[in-house]
């Protein structure tokens, strides 16, 4: 009458991929297009690194529209990252924790930046909180005007990056913790204490890699940007727009500037997953 | 040992009431267990056990029913009441022990503590004393990962009664676990829900944790409740094929004496094997190891032989069981030579069914060997002599 449950001797552990499973190996051919791709990828960064004056970089780096745009990009990229996870982690939760109807098109709406493209991003935005549009005929009334300025920066970061941060963080709650959620109930645990004890460290690594995404999409942010702040030297002009910019007045600068955006992203995206998997 | 009846045990257990009717699961339960008695919930796989306990947790919302734990009430959809699982006192022990991997065990076990608002210093202090209990305080540094699915379990039940829940339910609770583990567990939940004197529910497929930890057995089938009675009439004598199946085994329950001898009330006394040292216990054989003797009249000698149970009594009736006879043999109250409460079964050949002539009133040694006797601890002590034996029901092939 106990046929259907298994007798493991072990707990059961929730499996990070990690583990190198046993099993037939790849076909060889396999490796040459994997191979290729990766040169796709790093090539380029290789041929811009080969061309980049390493004598001058130091000055290049240092001047102060490099260090303003620097600390633009950094300052608003974890602001929009900060913006993400307030309202992406409770929409995650929303779309993978409960049924309504239309959670399909919701779930549909909340990936529309992932296909627009950004400069239409950027001018849906615009209509929305320009000076005459949807919001911002009201807040200009109010004395707010938030385009072209910095937290129009951070908007329009946030707009982009926050798919990035709900689609992996919903993969992670639809595969983690309901049982576990369910027993910490049973043990007296309100709602919101079986979220912060529970759901959320279970679904951390989720949560991390959808942060680390999200940063690096708006470190890299460009078209929305451009379109809906506009290049004004410290207050919404970033690194990926400085370095536009520099790219006919001094390829050289720019060389340095995007050579500087790969150094920073490759930083925190090795920081924050390296720490994330031990 | 002092043998408490249900209605003497006084603890926190509160009694439970539950009726839920689910359309979708096509389940209609009506149950009850009084403040502080252990209801055994049998049933087929799909027959609605979980979604019962789930039901009387808060995890299941029925489409009609009324959920009640002593006077408070938990749920009445007709008045709109539904309170959380948290705020319900009721505790759910699984088979996967589900323990929280990203704390350590005593942070686990000090979880309920915390939920309930307790400081961290007195949280530890109730793991340490709940992990104390189960035997388990030398794990209390160790991270789940790290545990057997036997330590596991005993940190689940620690950390569960660290919650001090007016309700205890026990999804098959030692079903994941190896034969070495299951006994230690059992008899651990066993000494727990006496000596607390919890309510508890104990869904199970074991007749050994009905034996071991209820008073009373409720089975279902196909979402209702078909069968419900005390352990010892509904084992004795089960009416529902579920329950028929499952005591396909002689039970005799009893006093231990130690030493492998298990002393029946107004019965002999049975040897076996295992470590029962003193209380209630049961004797588990089943009918093919035991042979019945016909004893040549005038002989007062039992047969000589290495069987170390040789056991009087009288047959009381034969069944055929698809090309073999169960017998049934009500065993000699050794004080007064009359038939005791004690009823033995034996399945024997129908050639040697009619060489013995065995039929009902004739007289017969009942001969077991003391290694086919397998001795638990069990029985709730309300009435020792209670006579537990395979029932031979004539309609056991239908469906």
């Amino acid at each position: 009458m106990t046929g259907s449950t298994a007798a493991p001797h072990l707990t059961r552990r929730p499996t990070t991929g990690r583990s190198r499973r046993p099993g037939p190996g790849l076909p060889t051919w396999v490796y040459v297009p994997a191979v290729l791709g990766i040169v796709v990828v790093v090539l380029p960064v290789v041929g811009m690194a080969a061309r980049v004056g390493w004598a001058d970089l130091p000055a290049l780096l240092s001047s102060p529209a490099a260090l303003d745009a620097l600390r633009l990009s950094l300052l608003t990229s974890s602001a929009s990252t900060l913006a993400c996870i307030v309202l992406g982690v409770p929409l995650a939760l929303v779309l993978a924790r409960t049924r309504f109807p239309g959670q399909g098109l919701l779930r549909a709406l909340v990936l529309l930046p992932l296909v627009l493209p950004p400069v239409v991003g950027g001018l849906a935005l615009l209509a929305t909180f320009g000076r005459t549009g949807l919001l911002g005929a009201h807040l200009e009334a109010l004395g707010v005007r938030i385009a072209f300025s910095t937290v129009a920066v951070v908007l329009a970061q946030t707009f982009v990056a926050l798919p990035f941060l709900v689609v992996g963080l919903e993969g992670a709650l639809r595969t983690a913790g309901r049982d576990h959620e369910a027993v910490a109930a049973t043990l007296g645990a309100s709602p919101t204490h079986v979220l912060a004890r529970v759901t959320l460290p279970l679904t951390l690594p989720g949560l991390v890699s959808g942060a680390v995404l999200a940063f690096a999409r708006s470190l890299g942010e460009f078209g929305a940007t451009l379109t809906f702040a506009g290049s004004l030297q410290g207050r919404t002009r970033t690194l990926p727009l400085e370095i536009y910019l520099a790219r006919e007045a001094d390829p050289d600068a720019a060389l340095a500037l995007a050579l500087l955006l790969v150094v920073v992203a490759l930083v925190v995206v090795g920081a924050v997953h390296g720490r994330s998997r031990s | 040992m002092t043998a408490l009846a249900p209605a003497m045990r006084s603890g926190r257990g509160a009694g439970l009431t539950l009726t839920s009717r689910l359309a979708t699961h096509g389940v209609d339960v009506t149950l009850d267990v009084p403040a502080g008695a252990v209801l055994a919930l049998l049933g087929p796989n799909g027959s609605g056990k979980s979604t019962t306990l789930g039901v009387a947790a808060g995890l299941v919302h029925p489409d009609a029913g009324r959920v009640a734990l002593g006077e408070k009430v938990l749920l009445d959809v007709g008045a709109g009441i539904d309170v959380p699982p948290h705020r319900r006192g009721v505790a759910l022990l699984r088979q996967d022990a589900l323990l929280f991997p990203h704390l350590s065990v005593a942070d686990n076990v000090a979880f309920a503590p915390r939920a309930a608002g307790a400081s961290r210093r007195a949280a530890a202090a109730a793991a340490g004393h709940w992990l104390a209990q189960v035997g388990a305080l030398d794990l209390a540094a160790r991270r789940p990962d790290e545990l057997s699915g036997g330590q596991a379990q005993r940190v689940a039940l620690a950390r569960a009664l660290a919650a001090d829940p007016h309700l205890l339910l026990l999804d098959e609770p030692f079903a994941a676990l190896d034969v070495r583990s299951a006994p230690e567990l059992r008899g651990l939940v066993r000494r727990v829900l006496l000596e607390a004197g919890r309510t508890a529910v104990v869904v199970t497929h074991d007749v050994l944790d009905v034996v071991a930890l209820a008073d009373h057995v409720a089975v279902l089938e196909a979402g209702e409740v078909v069968e419900r009675g005390p352990v010892r009439d509904v084992l004795a004598a089960p009416r529902s094929a579920f329950a028929a199946g499952m005591v396909g085994t002689n039970l005799l329950t009893g006093t231990a004496l130690g030493r492998g001898r298990l002393a029946l009330a107004g019965g002999p006394v049975v040897v076996g094997v295992g470590e029962v040292l003193a209380g209630p216990a049961v004797a588990v054989c089943p009918p093919r190891a035991v042979a019945l003797y016909r004893p040549p009249t005038g002989l007062a000698e039992p047969p000589a032989g290495s069987p170390r149970n040789v056991l009087p009594g009288a047959v009381l009736d034969a069944t055929d069981r698809a090309g073999v006879i169960r017998v049934r043999v009500a065993l000699d109250d050794p004080a007064g030579g009359a038939p005791g409460p004690h009823v033995i079964a034996a399945d024997v050949t129908p050639a040697a069914y009619a060489d013995l002539r065995l039929e009902p009133g004739a007289r017969v040694r009942a001969v077991v060997k003391a290694q086919e006797v397998a001795l638990h601890p069990g029985g709730r002590g309300d009435d020792p002599a209670a006579p537990v034996a395979p029932d031979a029901l004539t309609d056991r092939s239908g469906p």
